[in-house]
């Protein structure tokens, strides 16, 4: 019995895959999100209210802006105030930019160089330089509009516990719904490239509980329950070998992500894709955000109101949004001054976790120890979209 | 750029550090749209294990090394060293490398702390023109001057109407420049995320935040969360 611990790349932070190999076959396989754990749950404790969406934002770059608004509807809550319409106008427009963005580089950056067998986008630029380069415009445009809508693409600064700060210029907004238009005409025929199931290798079903948020609930094993019961749903376990908390549901794994999304709202089956079918969900989901981006450009907007004023109180607040890698959620317990007292933040990776393990057991178990496998595990992580800083912001009790 | 090699058109070989942090800095070396392929071909991410699977030779040596993120361990501390003895030249980049950002106060360390570093490049996170401005300078051999002045000036050079003016809590006037105030160019106040400049006034600074009615209990927190001061406050 022999122990092989490989590195995963092309994921956002540190994390490997540990295959068990008895016999040259695979037996057990398990994953590790190696990151250090940077204690966001700990470092807002004290904090003032206003402080806390600015730091949050900071557990991740490419998460930024869903950890910065589930914290200020969160905190909101807490301290029971409801921001002006445009407010939640523009940040529903800032998510949808983070979603393009987020999506745009897992697909094109992190998964597409596995369908030429290329270590990196670099290499596959000399293969296929026309879809490299549509695919960092596709992100490009993500950027822009969280750079319109939240102030800067990473970290967005403009929301705030009471609303947002700034509307932004007529000009940003008309270049924004220029590029959307130009891309509602682009991406159809680029999605394909995602959604065909030759680009990828065989995979089962990923069985998992599908896991999503709408309209302040959450949508579960074909039930839909109050957020504030969401300590019964994702029941949070510590495992010695991985630095992320692990959520499972009554010791089954759950899902979270745009698959999830796509079986639950439509009850799409996966195509024959198996845990790829998230991917071309991810693809799918760029189509739409692009749709609904120029549907907001519909609406009318009060800008003169975009935030209210926000007295501290004692209180608790819960908050779940879909990022793009699914469900994150943000509770805090503040006291009277306004100070946090307790918090928490779930996020869609740790949720995940342990439907990683299942699938890759699922797809895996059984198969030759051979130089290929260790890429084959990759691929299938991979295909999560895995963002570990996420995953290992908590302090593990 | 293009073309800058050090020798006829070689690539510039860099190799990034992530360390505790949230990869943000490495994202805004690789933000920009189709500029990024022009980037990439004078630009060799020899170790990228965010873009590559490429296997990174043990022996290998850089032009650059990038280091974003806090340390925290002493795999950390041995792997910047190890890193410190293959490039002549060695960066912290963004808020969490150089002072320990937004982690101040978590029992992480700087990296300058750690290892000698050649330049810090500031921000939470730091602007792709100054990170692409460092690789073009090193792949001619030296490094770019650094940057003076506060995010005030650059607001003024741009005829960006002073926040301050108006009542909003702006940390322009204590922020090292460099980002061409792009915060509050989108009227959004500037939360001073590049750190002090050389010669920030913390004093009177206090007094404008004060002025904007911002709580003398929330004046320290605001204006210290960036400022890099791991030599007399631990972070």
């Amino acid at each position: 019995m022999t122990n092989r611990y490989e590195l995963l790349t092309r994921v956002e932070g540190a994390g490997e895959v540990q295959l068990q190999i008895d016999a040259g076959r695979l037996v057990a396989v398990r994953v590790a999100m190696l990151d250090i754990p940077r204690g966001f749950d700990r470092l807002v404790r004290g904090r003032h209210f206003s402080e806390v969406p600015r730091l949050v934002s900071r557990v991740c770059a490419i998460c930024s802006a869903a950890h910065r608004v589930a914290a200020a509807r969160a905190l909101e809550q807490a301290l029971g105030v409801s921001v002006p319409p445009a407010a939640s106008a523009l940040r529903e427009l800032l998510l949808l930019g983070a979603l393009i963005e987020s999506h745009a580089l897992h697909l094109f950056l992190l998964v597409y160089p596995d369908m030429h067998r290329c270590d990196s986008v670099a290499e596959l630029l000399a293969i296929a330089p026309e879809q490299v380069k549509a695919g960092l415009e596709l992100r490009q445009l993500g950027c822009l509009i969280q750079e319109v809508a939240g102030g800067r693409a990473i970290h967005p600064p403009n929301v705030e516990v009471g609303g947002v700060v700034a509307w932004p210029d007529q000009n940003e907004l008309e270049e924004v719904f220029k590029q959307l238009c130009h891309w509602q005409g682009r991406w159809p025929a680029l999605q394909g490239l995602f959604t065909d199931g030759n680009a990828y290798p065989s995979s089962h079903p990923v069985e998992a509980l599908d896991l999503m948020v709408a309209n302040g609930q959450l949508w579960h094993d074909g039930a839909k329950w109050p957020l504030a019961d969401y300590a019964g749903i994702l029941q949070g376990v510590d495992v010695d070998y991985s630095h992320a908390r692990q959520y499972r549901h009554n010791g089954s794994p759950l899902l979270a992500g745009a698959l999830a999304r796509a079986r639950l709202m439509a009850g799409e089956a996966d195509n024959g894709l198996g845990v790829f079918a998230q991917c071309a969900a991810q693809a799918r989901e760029i189509g739409e955000a692009i749709d609904s981006s120029i549907a907001w450009f519909a609406g009318n907007y009060d800008a003169r109101q975009l935030s209210v004023p926000v007295a501290p109180r004692a209180g608790f607040g819960v908050a779940a949004l879909e990022a793009p890698r699914g469900t994150l959620l943000h509770a805090y317990h503040l006291a009277a001054d306004g100070t946090v007292v307790d918090a928490e933040i779930i996020t869609p990776t740790a949720i995940n976790q342990l439907a990683m393990e299942s699938h890759l057991s699922s797809d895996l178990m059984g198969e030759k120890a051979d130089d290929g496998l260790s890429a084959w595990a990759a691929q299938i992580v991979r295909a999560f979209d895995p963002c570990i800083s996420c995953a290992v912001h908590q302090i593990r009790s | 750029m293009n073309g800058a090699g050090k020798s006829g058109h070689d690539p510039l070989r860099v190799g990034l550090i992530k360390l505790a942090s949230c990869s943000g800095c490495q994202l805004s070396l690789l933000a920009g749209g189709s500029a990024l392929v022009l980037r990439l071909q004078w630009i060799e991410l020899a170790r990228c294990p965010l873009l590559s699977s490429a296997p990174v030779s043990p022996a290998g040596c850089f032009d650059l090394v990038l280091v974003e993120g806090a340390v925290e361990s002493a795999a950390d501390v041995e792997l910047l060293q190890s890193m410190r003895k293959k490039t002549p030249f060695l960066v912290a980049v963004g808020a969490c490398a150089s002072g320990g950002g937004v982690l101040r106060g978590q029992g992480l360390r700087a990296v300058p702390e750690v290892v000698t570093v050649d330049a810090i490049i500031p921000g939470c996170p730091p602007s792709r023109s100054e990170l692409v401005t460092l690789c073009g300078a090193v792949a001619r051999g030296g490094l770019p001057a650094p940057l003076t002045g506060v995010v005030c000036l650059e607001c003024r050079a741009q005829s960006i109407p002073c926040l301050l003016e108006a009542g909003q809590p702006c940390l322009g006037p204590v922020t090292r420049a460099g980002c061409q105030a792009a915060c509050p160019g989108r009227r959004i106040p500037c939360e001073g995320c590049r750190g002090w400049a050389e010669e920030a006034n913390p004093e009177e600074m206090r007094r404008l935040l004060q002025d904007c009615g911002i709580a003398s209990a929330l004046i320290e927190g605001r204006l210290c969360q960036f400022r890099e001061g791991a030599h007399d406050q631990s972070l």
